[in-house]
């Protein structure tokens, strides 16, 4: 009881001395953020890490990174989101960034190709039961989605609406698959390589949709954005992204 | 001279309905336990009421990713739903539903059991000595000498679900008109860079609603 009261008493004595360490504490973690973060494509997800991870043990700079929809991370640094690079899986939402003078400098990178994933023989035999689920990416920010909705017009499938589960990222694609909640699904061919075996997968031409044309926006040039960018481009890099199902040479 | 927009008027009707029924449903498991923890002691009394109050302190995600397991295609549960009756539960609006219900439960037990609680024992006494069974004293004491509570626990759990999002879209996902209720409706507005002015649309729907829903209460509980 005297204990606690006599601290109670110190807090009380001492609140304004107590504000203002907490202030100074936060002013220094504020002041201490010169990284420089990453905003990429949900499809990179499992590659990036590892591309950051060796990145981070040759260099001395932080590298934070945030992942998501392309089109959700363009909607987050037009809303002052501090991302220094951006790779986004389409131009568009590089080119939507550039109309806004938020991009310094793009550079071409990588592509993916397209798979269908469910119970069938082939692309041509696939019909879905009225108790199955067709998952897709939501075309409004992920270009996963709009990629599978040129697939899906020129392969002429039929997916009735209220059978389609639409996904926020190519990521959250492969977690439901992963768990089996989508009996079907269009995903890239990149993130498929840890599914579970018994699971079929389809490559979809590629002269059915248009390039999956991976592009890298550099927001803020500096030293450091530009030593990583031109990291991206090495073929240590490039021998890792072909590895996950990535395809180097367009 | 419409006022709110076909798209606004589905999002509005499915969140109503998925709040409505959820708290239906919340109802009768909240007034059971609700009784237990207000008037016995029993072993274990103080884990059963921490289980029930998880909801409240856990990320919602994490609720939307146990129901996912449990009422998942390939659930413990689900997958007898789904082998069984060929009932698929997530990803439709009764996912919805139960996320909100669960959300909502803890809310709803809270409120029932501080009215069960203020009741005098000696009401109860004196059913019991003039030899009215357990369903009697519930339905002519216990619930209307708690309507209060219920009410306030009806409305707070409304409101709950009509704010519900962690849960839902983990589990029930993001599909216009059958699991997408106002929060998510907002959120999905806000990716989109042309759609400034539905979201604050849907935020003044929002508003407008729970506001009415906590005057509703305020006066019905007076």
């Amino acid at each position: 009881m005297i204990i606690h009261n006599s601290l109670n008493s110190i807090i009380f004595k001492n609140y304004l001395k107590i504000i203002f360490i907490f202030f100074i504490l936060f002013s220094e973690a504020l002041k201490a953020t010169e990284n420089t973060y990453i905003g990429y494509a949900s499809s990179l997800h499992n590659v990036m890490k590892e591309i950051i991870n060796n990145y981070e043990k040759q260099s001395d700079v932080k590298l934070k990174f945030g992942m998501g929809a392309s089109g959700n991370i363009a909607q987050q640094i037009m809303r002052d989101a501090p991302y220094d690079i951006f790779i986004s899986a389409n131009k568009k939402w590089i080119n939507y960034l550039d109309k806004h003078q938020k991009i310094k400098e793009r550079q071409p990178w990588i592509s993916n190709s397209l798979s269908v994933i469910g119970p069938m023989k082939s692309i041509d035999n696939l019909t879905l039961n009225a108790n199955e689920r067709f998952c897709l990416a939501d075309p409004k920010n992920a270009p996963l989605g709009l990629y599978s909705r040129e697939a899906i017009n020129a392969l002429n499938l039929k997916i009735p609406d209220n059978q389609i589960i639409f996904l926020k990222d190519a990521a959250s694609v492969q977690y439901y698959l992963s768990i089996n909640e989508c009996d079907y699904a269009i995903t890239y061919s990149s993130n498929i390589s840890n599914l579970a075996n018994n699971i079929d997968v389809h490559n979809i031409p590629l002269n059915l949709y248009s390039d999956i044309a991976y592009e890298i926006g550099i927001l803020r040039l500096n030293k450091d954005t530009q030593d990583f960018v031109n990291y991206l481009h090495q073929p240590s890099v490039l021998g890792i992204l072909k590895n996950h199902g990535f395809i180097i040479d367009r | 001279m419409m006022i709110i927009s076909d798209y606004e008027i589905t999002v509005l009707l499915l969140s109503l309905k998925v709040a409505s029924i959820s708290s239906i449903i919340a109802f009768f498991p909240s007034l059971i336990i609700a009784y237990f923890l207000a008037r016995k002691n029993f072993f274990g009394k103080s884990f059963v009421d921490g289980l029930i109050h998880l909801p409240l302190v856990l990320p919602p995600v994490v609720i939307g990713f146990f129901l996912l397991i449990i009422f998942g295609k390939n659930g413990l549960v689900g997958d007898i739903f789904f082998s069984t009756f060929n009932i698929r539960i997530s990803f439709t609006w009764i996912a919805a539903v139960i996320a909100s219900a669960v959300m909502g439960f803890p809310l709803f037990v809270r409120s029932i059991r501080q009215s069960i609680s203020e009741i005098d024992p000696k009401i109860i006494e004196a059913a019991q000595t003039l030899g009215a069974n357990k369903l009697k004293i519930l339905k002519k004491i216990i619930i209307p000498l708690s309507k209060k509570g219920i009410i306030t626990g009806f409305i707070l759990s409304f409101s709950r679900s009509l704010g519900e999002f962690g849960a839902t879209i983990t589990f029930a996902g993001n599909i216009f008109g059958e699991t997408q209720t106002l929060p998510l409706a907002i959120y999905s507005s806000l990716q989109d860079p042309d759609a400034n002015l539905i979201v604050i649309r849907l935020v003044g729907i929002s508003i407008f609603i729970s506001l009415a829903a906590l005057m509703i209460s305020n006066r019905l509980s007076k």
